[in-house]
């Protein structure tokens, strides 16, 4: 809102904007990107690197965390969050609080990702269950606050995409959770786990619109890339670990399996025909997407 | 390094008896009096004016060290009734993805990334609505009974940052 950033090769040009700026509005010329919006900015030969070390500190000076045991994951991989018995936890704005700062976290922090999406399920009617994973998920910042993303400079520029769904993967509703993620040559640049909003009985469903969902991101992304004048070495790839899905979004047949999908899911099938994306299988242990439904293994 | 012991003043009274804060609170007067943000004027009795309040904030650099001391005059504008005080609040921002797929490429390209700040952004755009505010602590008016009639944007009204944008 108050914060400009200026990205190009060319300083002449830079002053020129900022020298237009000024006299429209009073600014400050902070030179080199450093810290915005909580985001420490890193710059070496080898890349940039972001992260929110002081934010996740002060969110752990808050909670009074800093002097826990570190753990080495964010989640109990045995444990599945549910609406459970135990006695509700009574400080509902306090809970609601603390997931909201670690959504913000989130912005350089896919690591907790899956973790924070589990535990915003539960804002209305957080239990004591739910607040002591959250904790859980302090003492594991503890244990690496300065963690975040690293944007290589040796990296081309091509889109690559990831969905993943995780079928019925919500007890209480059965709803199924989807998952995707894109890369700009190296740099992981937008991911997101998301409940579907409907119940599929099927699991190439929830598959196929993991897709349709990760298509209109990738579609996003390009319309950006257009703005910037940016264009890619390579056509943009989109990779599904189902190969049902990929038959479906391939065939511009829909028979009499497929008729119950609704339309808005079969947008992945219209671009593929255009041919903006390439859609490709990609083998379970390959699935980075996957990264965004299980808890992390120590 | 300076050692920051006292907590941020929570009321103008308490803020007043340190002189770091009644230097910042001079500065933002300063900075809203070159602005123009408010004539006054004398109050209607037909008119019911916003409060405002003053806010108080450390700045720290990312050390730890102090960075300044921050006063900010801010309007009530939860008082403000739609189509009376405000019309529209719609205001765009940047989605964080945006920013990531630009510091990657950045990145990539090795191109130079410069950060600029505008100083007291919201204080730019002009306000038609008719917006009264009650006079704010820390200013002396020669007349009783008077309020500010607003006439540019200021922190807390509903408005704020689409007049900002607008601008």
């Amino acid at each position: 809102m108050h914060d400009i950033i200026l990205a190009g090769n060319s300083l002449t040009e830079f002053s020129h904007i900022k020298s237009i700026l000024d006299s429209l509005f009073k600014i400050k010329d902070l030179s080199q990107l450093k810290y915005f919006l909580g985001i420490e900015v890193a710059h070496s030969k080898l890349g940039i690197s972001l992260c929110q070390r002081k934010y996740c500190l002060d969110l752990l000076d808050d909670t009074s965390t800093l002097g826990s045991k570190p753990l080495s994951t964010p989640s109990d991989s045995s444990l599945k969050l549910h609406l459970d018995s135990s006695p509700p936890f009574e400080d509902v704005p306090a809970y609601r609080r603390l997931i909201g700062r670690l959504l913000y976290l989130n912005n350089t922090r896919p690591d907790i990702t899956f973790i924070t999406q589990q535990l915003s399920q539960f804002l209305s009617k957080p239990t004591q269950a739910h607040h002591s994973a959250a904790f859980r998920v302090l003492k594991y910042l503890k244990g690496c606050p300065g963690k975040g993303l690293f944007f290589p400079r040796s990296s081309s520029i091509t889109l690559q995409g990831f969905s993943y769904a995780d079928w019925a993967g919500c007890i209480d509703t059965r709803r199924s959770i989807s998952g995707q993620c894109f890369f700009l040559g190296n740099s992981l640049i937008s991911w997101r786990n998301k409940k579907q909003i409907t119940v599929s009985r099927s699991s190439y469903e929830v598959e196929y619109r993991a897709l349709a969902s990760a298509t209109c991101e990738l579609q996003w992304l390009l319309y950006l890339l257009k703005d910037l004048h940016i264009t890619c070495s390579k056509l943009p790839v989109l990779y599904c670990d189902n190969q049902s899905a990929i038959h479906i979004a391939a065939n511009p047949v829909f028979h009499e399996r497929t008729k119950h999908l609704e339309i808005d899911c079969h947008l992945i099938s219209e671009k593929l025909q255009s041919g903006i994306l390439k859609l490709l299988p990609v083998s379970s242990q390959d699935q980075v997407a996957d990264f965004f439904h299980q808890s992390l293994a120590p | 390094m300076s050692l920051h012991t006292q907590p941020e003043p929570k009321t103008y009274a308490e803020a007043s008896k340190h002189d770091c804060w009644k230097q910042a609170m001079q500065a933002e007067i300063q900075a809203l009096e070159k602005t123009g943000t408010w004539k006054l004027v004398d109050l209607r009795p037909d008119v019911k004016p916003i409060g405002c309040r003053w806010i108080y904030k450390v700045k720290f650099h990312v050390d730890g060290t102090v960075g300044r001391y921050k006063a900010r005059l801010v309007a009530k504008g939860y008082n403000q009734i739609e189509g009376l005080d405000y019309f529209d609040t719609y205001y765009p921002i940047a989605k964080l993805t945006t920013v990531r797929l630009v510091i990657a490429l950045s990145s990539i390209n090795n191109w130079y990334i410069h950060q600029l700040d505008v100083n007291n952004t919201f204080l730019h755009g002009d306000l038609q609505e008719d917006v009264y505010m009650m006079i704010p602590p820390g200013i002396k008016s020669i007349k009783t009974n008077q309020v500010c009639k607003l006439t540019k944007s200021l922190y807390g009204l509903k408005q704020a940052s689409r007049k900002w944008y607008k601008s």
